[in-house]
């Protein structure tokens, strides 16, 4: 939003000597971001009154002339100049090269299709006055040659305009006016608030209507079941319609508005003063001399202002005449209800919507007006009827025939909610670590509307918590942004300035912390998977859509983790699984590189139904891509190491792909059909290695050969794990050592014969590790055992290790796997 | 007889320099100092000597026998070393050779720069006595919006674009904020301090600067007369840690229904130091975090007594920082997936 100083200066004498810099600063620091500022109307003294003398045609362009003007003191320029009135004889603003420009531009020394032009004849918008480009601004035919366009032009006026965050204005409906964004200016700087529209100009304006006493032409009905919060109706007689005069032009371009004509303008120029939307109708087009405010109910459609044509829902809120409705409350008017040329009698409607429904309908409909914006931060009603008087004045003004037809009509209008809050100078200062005395409190709580009242024989107490001062809100502030002490606070701190505030350290807490253990152990998994793992962190979206789900063939679609407004089918969903998502990634990576490892440690979601909903899984992803090595090995040695060095006692067991485990679906056809490993956590599957099938591979473009992982870390990192590790003795006692190749079957898993050893269940038996394998074709495998004996109390006799051993091959040679000859 | 003991070693010094093999170093031994040996040949002279000659000279030739014998270890050594050096000048590898040498496809490891920027916040956190803190993604209307002072009607929930599931209660948390009520509710008794980093979700359109996806790290402190010099006094340590230096900070109004009052908090421009340039846009002051002191109704809903207690509350834009430190130009590659981004980044 646009705030002219010059506007501003008509409710408060800023002070002077402040810099644009230093007055933007005050008002983002106290009241709202300021997020630019600008001069406007500059007239730099560099524009002057010039008169054209001769205009020849431009050698080499049709359409632009060389225009030969007198610019003062003897002085004559030739310029380059494309309107279409330029001509001999006519005076107008002429810009000297250097000159800048409202809209920022400067304007320099060039050629113009090959002549340079000693300067520039300007049209209204050039000077920002009006957006009118048609051609040259055509100044009185007695304006002084020579002297500056300010000094000739009375809309002219030098302006400062702050373009105002709207986001920072979110909860103060008072300021999207410039008479609420004044009483600010006046707290802040400290001066007094002019307050223009007080009783005496009320009673006045009041005496204008009332001496009218005809019965008024349109009554008012407000369905009490609809969006409306009080209602306004005013209708005068004798006014014309033409265009408004230039000072409110002016004020209009400088907010950001176009002028249309006198009355539209004023009914724009009040909404931007009492922050007040309000609309003017031609009496003419209302039907049956009355106005209806109701539901839509039936109504299918309306065709709003811009021509378009609106859905309505049965609780939208609409205004309408004794026929048709005219408007979408709060949002935007009709078609026929404007002025037209010949309009003479109006009916000036002043409402109050309430802010929720306005934002719904808004909303929905996608249509955000002026009108809407403000309605949504809830408005006062107390200010329906100031807003009425400043349109009728300015009517006036612009129409000294004009009269009211009939008193103001009023229907619907809420009781003014009294709010008062209690609180003392004491509290204030212990939330703000900075007492700035009953006073100061007083005359800044004053100058913004706040009544403060002492209550009598309240005392602060020992404690310093007692409330002694009761304050009363202004109607303004009331509606939705002051609800309680806190808000007091914050009207006292912003205009203190919170600079002004002595920052001071809080009282120190004697508290031991630490990481907690899900922290500890998510970065422990990470660093071990960078430092051994030797594998690079990556982020991939939780978001994903149906199709990459079907390239990965991956069943679980998590159809009730859908969202309802996703930006694109490609990312509407919470991810079932990290697996996807990581594919997606090794394929994208594959293009460019043939070997690499990645990780992720990032969250998955299970899609529960009902009233649980759902549930955040937190896992660790790892994909270890090679080109011709296969990589499960080495991944499930990283694996494996990782869950060792988190302290989780794990197993590994083969898994059945037909099957799934708790991360895989089962018959996933990305998995491979041997090459699939459940990873038990404590006593339960939580984690999954295996070779990705080339077929799910090659419908991700995938080459080469691909290992993945996950393991989820939901449970165990929130459970902490207890370092449990007990120190034994070393060893006094030399051990022995074996090594025996028996013959087993191509299909035997290494760790079934391992573990037929280990079952033996002999105490001298301290370890058993597979040596090597070497295949045999047809007849099988042969695989190399290395096991050692140890006895702690002695050293083994040469009877016990033949017996050991003997033993061994027997327990062996029954489980099916002989020694080989 | 002393004269043929020194001409022994000025010949036994001679014959050494030329000793350079194994066999050379077995002669010199037999020929100086074996059983038939020169020395022992003038020893043997010595029987024929005086009883005080054969006193200083045994002890001369004694002495000089340990200091030949010496002199031949030292020799063994030197040859020893010699035949072991050619071999080893056969045996050696190219220690220029090392990983960040060799033509590999993707030869780095390491952390995603979010996680280095995180752990950094944390432990900055953690130094400070704030604990750390998670949630979950998928949350519903009560911790992201009603309980933080949010009500249906309230034109904040405007400002945030939410993602909504279909059936309209749960969401994706826009804030990290939900861990403000979650954490009171875990922490129960103040005071209490934590933080919550974490992904949060926005239905925004994306480009360079947006995300639908990205990182916050939301920060509460709850106590007894907290107040908001106490806030200001904790930013500017927080941010001169952050920064490595001493930042100015400065607080202005700024509108968040779960804090009142609400700041948002500008540091100065760390580019310009306050004069005006590009990056602060000519105001001297870079918009770096909202905060405020918790709104009553939000230590209600996590169920802490307002009139007993109070606190502020504080978010950081993670992402932001990670783009500031690194001169990252496009958001959308923190979760791209990319290992040409990742290997960028603190890498092993």
């Amino acid at each position: 939003m646009n705030i002219s100083l010059d506007w501003i200066k008509d409710f408060v004498d800023l002070p002077e000597g402040l810099s644009d810099r230093e007055l933007s600063e005050r008002i983002t620091l106290g009241v709202c971001e300021v997020e630019g500022y600008e001069r406007t109307g500059v007239m730099p003294g560099k524009v002057t009154v010039a008169a054209v003398r001769a205009v020849a045609p431009h050698p080499d362009a049709d359409k632009l002339h060389l225009a030969t003007v007198d610019i003062g003191g003897g002085n004559e320029a030739t310029v380059v100049c494309g309107a279409p009135n330029c001509r001999a004889g006519i005076k107008v603003p002429y810009a000297f090269l250097g000159t800048s420009f409202p809209g920022g531009f400067t304007l320099e020394k060039k050629k113009i299709r090959g002549i340079v032009s000693e300067g520039m004849l300007c049209s209204e918008q050039e000077l920002g006055l009006s957006d009118n480009h048609e051609g040259l601004l055509e100044l009185a035919s007695d304006a002084p040659v020579g002297v500056k366009l300010s000094e000739v032009l009375d809309g002219a006026v030098d302006d400062l305009v702050l373009d105002i965050d709207n986001k920072s204005l979110t909860h103060r409906p008072d300021l999207w006016g410039h008479y609420g964004m004044a009483r600010e200016f006046a707290a802040v700087f400290e001066k007094p608030f002019k307050d223009k529209f007080d009783t005496s100009w009320t009673n006045n304006l009041k005496a204008r209507i009332d001496k009218s006493g005809a019965k008024p032409p349109v009554t008012i009905h407000v369905d009490k079941d609809s969006a409306n919060r009080g209602f306004l109706g005013l209708s005068v007689d004798g006014v014309s319609i033409g265009e408004s005069p230039e000072w409110m032009r002016k004020r209009l371009i400088v907010a950001g508005m176009r002028p249309i004509n006198s009355i539209v303008d004023i009914s724009n120029y009040v909404m931007l003063e009492t922050g007040i939307p309000n609309h003017i109708f031609d009496r003419s087009t209302i039907e049956g001399g009355k106005i209806v405010v109701r539901r839509a109910g039936d109504e299918q459609t309306f065709v709003t202002l811009d021509e378009q044509e609106r859905k309505l829902i049965p609780s939208d809120t609409l205004v309408c005449d004794a026929g048709n409705p005219s408007a979408i409350a709060g949002i935007m008017g009709g078609l026929k209800s404007s002025v037209a040329d010949d309009t003479s009698g109006i009916m000036i409607e002043v409402a109050n919507w309430t802010d929720a429904e306005i934002r719904r309908t808004s909303t929905r409909l996608g249509l955000r007006t002026d009108a809407s914006q403000r309605y949504e931060k809830s408005l006062d009603s107390r200010q329906l009827e100031k807003t009425v008087l400043r349109i009728f004045e300015l009517v006036l003004e612009l129409n000294p025939e004009a009269t009211a037809v009939g008193g103001i009509q009023s229907d619907n209008m809420p009781d003014p909610v009294e709010l008062a809050i209690e609180t003392s100078p004491a509290r204030i200062a212990a939330v703000l670590g900075e007492d700035v005395g009953e006073k100061r409190l007083t005359g800044i709580l004053e100058a913004l509307g706040f009544i403060v009242k002492s209550i009598p024989g309240a005392v602060t107490g020992t404690d310093g918590k007692g409330k002694t001062h009761l304050i009363h809100v202004p109607t303004w502030r009331s509606t939705k942004d002051i609800e309680c002490e806190a808000d007091i606070v914050e009207e006292i701190g912003r205009i203190i300035g919170y600079d002004s505030i002595t920052p001071v350290s809080p009282a120190h807490d004697i508290e031991a912390l630490r990481l907690s253990s899900a922290k500890i152990m998510t970065r422990k998994a990470q660093d071990y998977m960078v430092l051994r793992g030797r594998a690079l962190e990556v982020m991939t979206y939780p978001l994903v859509g149906e199709a990459l789900l079907k390239k990965a063939s991956w069943p679980i679609h998590n159809e009730g983790l859908v969202l309802a407004n996703a930006l694109t089918s490609e990312h509407d969903r919470m991810r079932p699984s990290l697996v996807p998502s990581l594919l997606e990634a090794t394929a994208n990576n594959r293009k460019e590189h043939d070997i690499f490892r990645i990780f992720e440690v990032g969250r998955s979601y299970v899609d529960l139904g009902g009233e649980n909903f759902s549930r955040d899984l937190h896992q660790i992803g790892v994909v270890f891509q090679e080109t011709k090595t296969n990589p499960f090995a080495e991944l499930a040695d990283t694996m494996e190491g990782l869950l060792s060095y988190l302290g989780l006692p794990s197993r590994m067991v083969p898994a059945d792909p037909l099957k799934g485990n708790s991360l895989i679906p089962a018959a996933w056809a990305g998995s491979h059909p041997h090459e699939m490993v459940d990873i038990q956590v404590m006593g339960r599957s939580r984690g999954v290695i295996l070779t990705l099938h080339p077929q799910v591979g090659r419908a991700f473009k995938i080459k080469g050969r691909t290992a993945l992982a996950v393991l989820d870390l939901t449970e165990v990192i929130t459970a902490g794990v207890k370092d449990k590790t007990v120190f034994k003795p070393l060893d006094r006692f030399p051990g022995s050592d074996f090594d025996i190749t028996v013959v087993t079957p191509a299909e035997t898993y290494a760790v079934e014969v391992s573990a037929v050893v280990k079952g033996m269940k002999m105490k001298e038996l301290r370890s058993v590790g597979i040596l090597d394998v070497f295949d045999l074709g047809e007849e099988g495998k042969a695989l190399t055992l290395h096991i050692e004996f140890r006895n702690p109390e002695k050293t083994l006799d040469a009877a016990f290790i033949k017996e050991a051993e003997d033993k061994v091959i027997t327990v062996l040679d029954k489980a099916g796997f002989p020694l080989r000859s | 007889m002393i004269e043929k003991l020194k001409s022994l070693e000025t010949s036994f010094k001679k014959v050494l320099k030329e000793t350079d093999t194994e066999a050379k170093l077995a002669d010199l031994k037999a020929r100086f100092l074996g059983k038939k040996g020169e020395l022992s040949a003038i020893l043997k002279s010595l029987a024929q000597a005086s009883p005080e000659e054969r006193k200083t000279l045994g002890q001369a030739a004694n002495e000089m026998k340990i200091r030949l014998t010496g002199k031949m270890d030292e020799a063994k050594g030197a040859i020893e070393r010699t035949i072991i050096d050619s071999k080893l000048a056969a045996d050696w590898i190219d220690i220029t050779l090392t990983g960040s040498q060799r033509a590999r496809s993707v030869k780095e490891s390491g952390l995603h720069p979010v996680t280095i920027v995180q752990r950094e916040l944390e432990d900055i956190f953690l130094s400070m006595g704030f604990d750390i803190l998670d949630g979950p993604h998928i949350e519903n209307d009560f911790y992201n919006f009603t309980a933080l002072n949010i009500p249906e009607t309230h034109p904040a929930r405007d400002m945030q674009d939410t993602f909504w599931f279909k059936d309209m209660k749960h969401l994706l948390r826009t804030h990290t904020s939900t861990i403000q009520i979650r954490g009171m509710e875990e922490k129960k008794y103040p005071p209490f301090k934590f933080v919550a980093p974490g992904k949060v979700f926005r239905s925004e359109a994306t480009d360079a600067s947006h995300e639908a996806v990205f990182h916050q790290m939301e920060g509460m402190l709850i106590g007894r007369d907290i107040t908001v010099a106490h806030l200001i006094y904790f930013e500017k340590t927080l941010l001169s840690e952050i920064f490595k230096r001493d930042v100015e900070i400065r607080l202005r109004p700024g509108f968040f229904p779960f804090v009142e009052p609400g700041f948002e908090l500008d540091i100065q421009c760390l580019i310009c130091g306050g004069k005006g340039c590009k990056v602060c846009k000519q105001t001297g002051w870079v918009e770096l975090l909202p905060c405020g002191m918790t709104h009553p109704n939000v230590l209600r809903h996590g169920g802490i007594d307002p009139e007993e207690y109070n606190g502020f509350a504080f978010g950081l834009g993670l992402d932001r920082l990670v783009m500031m430190r690194y001169g990252i130009n496009d958001i959308r590659l923190l979760h791209s997936g990319s290992i040409d981004f990742s290997r960028q980044f603190a890498t092993c």
